[in-house]
């Protein structure tokens, strides 16, 4: 055995002592761009929910009964094509797809709004909005020291 | 008082200073805290029994969780203490998932393996000591040593009774009071 016994202040001496790690500079960038990774996520995610929340609130109120602005659109690029000369008459046309195409997307998405506006729609994303924000809860305080 | 010129100087700030100005928006105060302590908490989580990387891992999420939480810190001990504490709750939650064994009362459940030569075995070297230990008892005298935790608190943490993690501590420290006074055996000239 040693001449030199160690006892408990000694060892808790040894466990104070800290290494010095090579890669130290290295581990503190990955840390800090860990972080600003999370927190960009983060701003990202609270602006994805904002633009959604929107959208789900504009989709309550919305009501579209006899939406007629397509008609509209071709009435007056068929009023255009027959008016104007065979340049304006291309880019006409060119809007006129345009126009039909977004009209069309438009009725399309007519059907995904009447089901959001479903009773049934609200209380599901109420609860699944709730068991997130639960989760979250349960996770913040589990982590609280 | 630590300023050069109108920049503050952060390597002359306190812990406590940095942590407000951390508080206040200042990420580059949370830069110097994880500067200062990096070390210390990846070498407490190594200690606890994580490998490498995962001790790594596990220190850089300690550090991130740290900065969500930095309006928890009631500023009535010390920084290092807190983000320890908060390492330590980490691997204890992966230990608890992943290694369940580490966490039983039997204490026959883990054998360490013997030493290959014990002259090679460096004196003082209290990381290659601690590994040495059984998995559990390491743990427990990390806790209550590096980690400053109580008694009661290790075993609230580990869910474990008082007495068996009183156990778990002394054999411990019996046993890197042992090794660590151990006398390493003299290096042979050859003679060529």
């Amino acid at each position: 055995m040693s001449d030199m016994k160690l006892d408990e202040g000694d060892i808790r001496d040894l466990f104070a002592a800290t290494p010095v790690y090579e890669d130290a500079p290295a581990f503190e960038a990955r840390v800090m761009r860990g972080l600003r990774l999370k927190l960009w996520l983060r701003q990202g995610f609270v602006a994805l929910a904002g633009v959604v929340g929107g959208l789900y609130a504009l989709a309550q109120f919305v009501r579209v009964p006899n939406w007629s602005f397509g008609e509209k659109v071709l009435s007056g690029s068929r009023m255009a094509r027959v008016e104007t000369d065979q340049t304006f008459r291309a880019g006409v046309e060119f809007f006129d797809v345009i126009g039909k195409n977004a009209v069309n997307l438009f009725y399309s998405s007519l059907h995904y709004l009447g089901i959001m506006q479903t009773p049934i729609f609200f209380w599901v994303s109420f609860s699944l909005c709730f068991a997130c924000l639960a989760l979250y809860y349960a996770y913040s305080q589990e982590e609280t020291i | 008082m630590g300023q050069t010129g109108d920049k503050l100087d952060l390597t002359r700030q306190s812990d406590v200073d940095l942590v407000r100005l951390c508080l206040g928006g200042d990420k580059s105060a949370f830069a110097e805290l994880v500067r200062r302590h990096g070390s210390l908490l990846r070498t407490h989580i190594r200690r606890m029994g994580a490998q490498g990387p995962d001790a790594d891992d596990m220190a850089q999420e300690a550090f991130m969780s740290a900065y969500e939480h930095l309006s928890e810190f009631r500023f009535d001990g010390a920084f290092v203490g807190w983000l320890k504490r908060i390492a330590s709750r980490r691997y204890l939650k992966k230990v608890r998932a992943n290694q369940k064994y580490l966490l039983t009362d039997d204490m026959s459940a883990f054998e360490p393996e013997p030493a290959a030569n014990e002259g090679e075995f460096r004196a003082h070297n209290l990381d290659a000591a601690l590994n040495r230990l059984k998995p559990v008892e390491r743990l427990c005298v990390t806790l209550n040593f590096s980690g400053d935790l109580s008694h009661q608190e290790i075993a609230d943490e580990l869910k474990l009774p008082l007495g068996t993690v009183k156990s778990h501590i002394k054999r411990a420290m019996d046993q890197l009071k042992t090794i660590l006074n151990a006398k390493p055996a003299p290096v042979l000239e050859t003679g060529t």
